[in-house]
């Protein structure tokens, strides 16, 4: 598949800052500050995070889908180019189907209840292509023999409430890509899932970005996800970038505490290690972040100088950075089998 | 890792949030006329119910803000007394239907069965027939007088109560902390005073304060059709009925009341919708 | 004394579920025996369906089996009513800390009203009792007087294992208890888990559709699919050698930490049943890779596969248990 300039990121993120101004008051607080990150064409990017993060916000900005209350106040987002943020309302609306696209986690509340799925499908297709009916439920057919729907022309004639959680998912994604979109955006589309079930979405995904190399931004707390589905990762804390790189540097040997801290505490099945560590204390709630470095109450590694300044991601060299200022400490006590 | 998790976290400090701009608008209006009522004879020079023929439909002077009625009777004077008898008897109505159908529909979500169906298929009879209808027909067979008043208007009005309380009851009782409640070993009655009312009650609030509204224009309907507070009290429903003959030169006889009932509706309402939202914020 | 605190025998719950317009029942917990033995932690995993929950609420009382009996401490307990006796000696903790806890009390009133009930420590000590329960759970007491929504997930969870512990109770029933949270604070409500029972001896029927959290905390894993418990053993050799279908596709399911986890994404074909139309035979064989004709004729029992080498009990209900040939899985590059 040709690009124009493979050179040329698909999605730049630049300085993203998005503020929440909750019911009642008339202050916004900030929820995302200075996020930055790109998305090459054909990549898989994971956005990791826990609540309160922000993940979710980002990735809504992109499309413009963000809820009462919640703006974007400043950086651009870049999608070929061409700034989002700024873009008049059409251009957002084109690039919906054929440029970008989007799963989300609950497809009980993002599909239409009272419409049956195949017509759902042949909707989202006909929106960017003037098919006829019949070649359009063709290729709704097809899409959804391809997504592993099983009897997929029993399945669309039925409603969403008359699915599985497995299957919904699959037409949502049928959905989704009908219209073959570079980029996907993917809220937590397996958190709702059984772990069989979020194996096959997993490996439909992977296929299906090999198959039409489209790029993802795949946002979840669930680091063993991304491992199996993203080449790159950023992982989000308080509203920002704590740290970024390849999955497989990343866990192998984590650049920031807090990366570390949700490794130790990811349950490992196969039991490598036996012990099971948390990150002690809580994370702070919007609008009551700490001064400096976000996570420094939270951190074993914390000085007095975490607790004032910016602190932003800075680059580590080899494809990675990280917004971590004792990154030797932290190797240090992790060689020493603190872990 | 065992030390003791750190609390209090930095939720614990209330921090203070503006209350609702309905509920600060709302409460002032209706604020500043239940002082009025409550200071009746400070802020007026008369008395409501002496008639001064000698001085009739006078027009608004220095000695009668508003002027006078047909009896010169100041209009000022009886507007303020006014106010004092509807609020009182409608927030008084309020209270049994209030008390009443949230108990029953609390009783009829949390147990079901055959209680929900009695109670139930009873409001269903008695929401068939208009609410006006029917409370005045009652206090047209009770006889006029404000007790008639309060039973025709608890008898109709506690159905809207204990359909919202039972509403919330079905959710409420199938939330983790009600059946952790009822794996303890509670009672019934603990489970709904203690863990279900307290929940729900919110709600039933809210519409109490739109249900006042609604009290003060039946008992003001009731007044206009000469089956309401008995004289001499007076009564913003009378006063519109009888300045009806002055229409034509005389409009603000009936017209003043009128606006004095549509602005104690408004506070009232504006009162209950930011009450909702603050009781949402939780 | 006996051994086992809890015993299930061949109990069957069965719910009505409604499809399109018809009534259907279901066997939410079909013929389920298992044993839980005294101070053990004892894992019970499954996908939605199991019937894994429908388990916890009949030990506890919130169902009732229409066959089969639960025998608590050689007490064979009766559908739903409980004494106050028992309630006191088998608690629960839910699984979302948002909804467990009643919103309108503080903390310190929904603990000692519990106990007020109970009539189980005299009034002066409440207040103690509640402190001291808290320790137990990390808590600070400040937060006593807190009301739950000035709490954060991991500490409303902690909330509601201390008010399961008020009572002392010897058997805690956790449904699901750590799903709801972050990761990072699951870790320290797994290893409070741990701590509890090594310091109150309290034994714990865990319910999780995790895995890999049981793997971390439990002693022995029962697996259950569409009502039926599939697979029961000590958790170190269910893991190494597990002998149904089933948990093998289960434990390749689950994504691994990894790096170059992509490359071996493997996923169980096809989805569950609905469990008011099961196929014949094993439940599972329309998605099993080991299927013949037997599987659809005759439904496989629990047969003993435990291991001579372990000799530790291992139950699995799969015709070929004993003939599977040994499980790779994906822990081979470690």
């Amino acid at each position: 598949m040709t690009s124009t300039s493979s050179s040329e990121p698909l999605l730049v993120v630049e300085d993203l800052c998005i503020d929440v101004t909750p019911v009642g008051d008339k202050k916004p607080v900030p929820a995302v500050r200075n996020v930055s990150f790109q998305v090459a064409a054909g990549e898989a990017v994971g956005l990791v995070g826990e609540s309160g993060s922000g993940k979710s916000l980002t990735l809504r900005t992109i499309l413009g889908l963000l809820p009462a209350g919640v703006k974007a106040t400043g950086g651009r987002v870049l999608f070929e180019g061409v700034d989002l943020l700024k873009a008049p309302k059409k251009t957002l609306k084109n690039l919906r189907g054929t440029g970008i696209t989007m799963i989300f986690q609950e497809p009980m509340t993002s599909l239409n209840p009272i419409t049956k799925v195949g017509e759902q499908i042949i909707d989202a297709a006909r929106a960017k292509h003037s098919w006829s009916k019949s070649d359009a439920r063709n290729h709704a057919l097809r899409l959804a023999r391809h997504m592993g729907v099983p009897d997929a022309e029993n399945v669309l004639s039925l409603y969403p409430h008359e699915l599985s959680g497995g299957l919904r998912q699959r037409v949502m994604i049928a959905a989704a890509l009908a219209c073959r979109p570079k980029l996907v955006l993917c809220d937590e589309p397996t958190t709702a899932l059984d772990v069989t079930i979020q194996a096959q979405i997993i490996r439909l995904l992977l296929e299906l970005k090999d198959e039409l190399g489209m790029s993802m931004l795949y946002v979840t707390h669930d680091l063993a996800v991304v491992a199996q589905l993203c080449q790159r990762l950023e992982v989000m804390y308080s509203g920002s970038i704590v740290e970024s790189g390849l999955v497989s540097d990343l866990f192998r040997e984590p650049n920031h505490p807090y990366t570390q801290g949700l490794v130790n505490a990811t349950p490992d099945v196969d039991a490598v290690v036996d012990l099971l560590t948390g990150i002690r204390g809580n994370a702070p709630t919007l609008g009551n972040w700490p001064e400096g470095c976000a996570f420094h109450p939270r951190c074993d590694f914390a000085t007095e100088e975490c607790t004032s300044g910016e602190f932003s991601l800075r680059d580590t060299g080899d494809g990675r950075a990280s917004a971590c200022i004792h990154i030797e400490r932290l190797h240090e006590s992790t060689r020493h089998g603190a872990r | 890792m065992t030390d003791l998790v750190v609390g209090p976290t930095p939720h614990l400090r209330r921090k203070f949030r503006r209350p609702p701009t309905t509920l600060i608008v709302g409460g002032s209006i209706i604020g500043f006329i239940v002082l009025l009522a409550i200071f009746a004879p400070l802020v007026t020079s008369y008395n409501p119910t002496t008639i001064n023929l000698l001085a009739p439909l006078q027009g608004p002077s220095a000695a009668h803000w508003l002027g006078t009625d047909q009896l010169g009777r100041d209009i000022w004077t009886r507007l303020v007394y006014g106010a004092r008898t509807d609020l009182s008897v409608a927030f008084i109505a309020v209270l049994t239907p209030f008390a009443v159908g949230t108990v029953l529909g609390a009783l009829a979500g949390y147990l079901g069965g055959w209680l929900d169906n009695l109670i139930m298929r009873i409001a269903d009879v008695v929401v068939a027939f208009p609410f006006y209808v029917l409370v005045i027909v009652l206090v047209f067979l009770l006889g006029p007088g404000t007790s008639s008043i309060y039973i025709a208007i608890s008898v109709v009005s506690w159905i809207s109560y204990a359909r919202i309380i039972r509403g919330s009851t079905l959710v409420a009782k199938n939330q983790e902390y009600v059946l952790a409640a009822q794996l303890q070993g509670f009672s019934t009655l603990r489970i709904i005073m203690r863990h279900i009312l307290p929940n729900v009650i919110s709600q039933a609030i809210v519409f109490a304060m739109s249900d006042i509204v609604n009290d003060i224009l039946a008992i003001v309907t009731l007044g206009y059709l000469g089956l309401g507070i008995p004289p001499p009290a007076p009564d913003w429903g009378e006063m519109m009925a009888s300045g009806q003959q002055f229409l034509t030169t005389h409009w603000e006889l009936s017209t003043i009341p009128g606006f004095a009932v549509v602005l104690t509706g408004l506070g009232l309402s504006l009162f209950g919708d930011g009450l909702n939202e603050l009781l949402g914020r939780n | 004394m006996n051994e086992n605190l809890l015993d299930l025998n061949d109990v069957t719950v069965s719910f009505m579920a409604r499809r399109g317009g018809t009534k259907t029942p279901i066997n939410a917990a079909d013929h389920v025996t298992l044993s839980v033995r005294r101070g053990e932690i004892f894992g019970l995993v499954g996908e939605s369906g199991s019937g894994k929950s429908t388990l916890a609420r009949l030990i506890v009382g919130l169902n009732s089996a229409v066959s089969g009996t639960v025998v608590f401490d050689g007490e064979v307990l009766a559908n739903k009513k409980r004494s106050r006796t028992l309630r006191r000696q088998m608690q629960m903790v839910f699984q979302d800390p948002y909804s467990s806890l009643d919103p309108s009390m503080t903390v310190r009133r929904q603990l000692t009203e519990i106990l007020k009930v109970h009539d189980a420590v005299p009034v002066a000590q409440r207040k103690a009792h509640c402190e001291k329960v808290f320790a137990q759970v990390e808590l600070s007491p400040s937060l006593l007087a807190a009301r739950p929504r000035q709490m954060s997930g991991g500490q409303r969870q902690r909330v509601a294992i201390a008010r399961a512990l008020l009572l002392s109770p010897e058997l805690l029933v956790a449904d699901e208890p750590v799903s709801a949270l972050d990761v990072s604070i699951q870790a320290g409500i797994i290893q409070l888990f741990a701590d509890l029972r090594s310091r109150l001896g309290v034994t714990i029927f865990f319910i999780a559709h995790d895995l890999a959290v049981v793997r971390h905390l439990c002693d022995r894993v029962a697996v259950m699919y569409m009502g039926k418990i599939v697979e029961e053993g000590v958790t170190s050799e269910l893991f190494a050698n597990p002998r149904h279908p089933y948990t093998r596709a289960l434990l390749d399911s689950i994504p691994r930490l990894q790096p170059d986890a992509h490359e071996e994404v493997v996923a169980p074909e096809g989805e569950p049943p609905s469990l008011a139309r099961l196929p014949s035979g094993c439940r599972f064989r329309s998605r099993c890779p080991f299927a013949t004709e037997k599987c659809a004729l005759e439904e496989p029992p629990l047969i003993d596969v435990t291991s001579s080498a372990t000799h530790s009990l291992h139950r699995a209900a799969c015709h070929y248990a004993n003939d599977l040939e040994a499980y790779v899985g994906r822990s081979s590059s470690v």
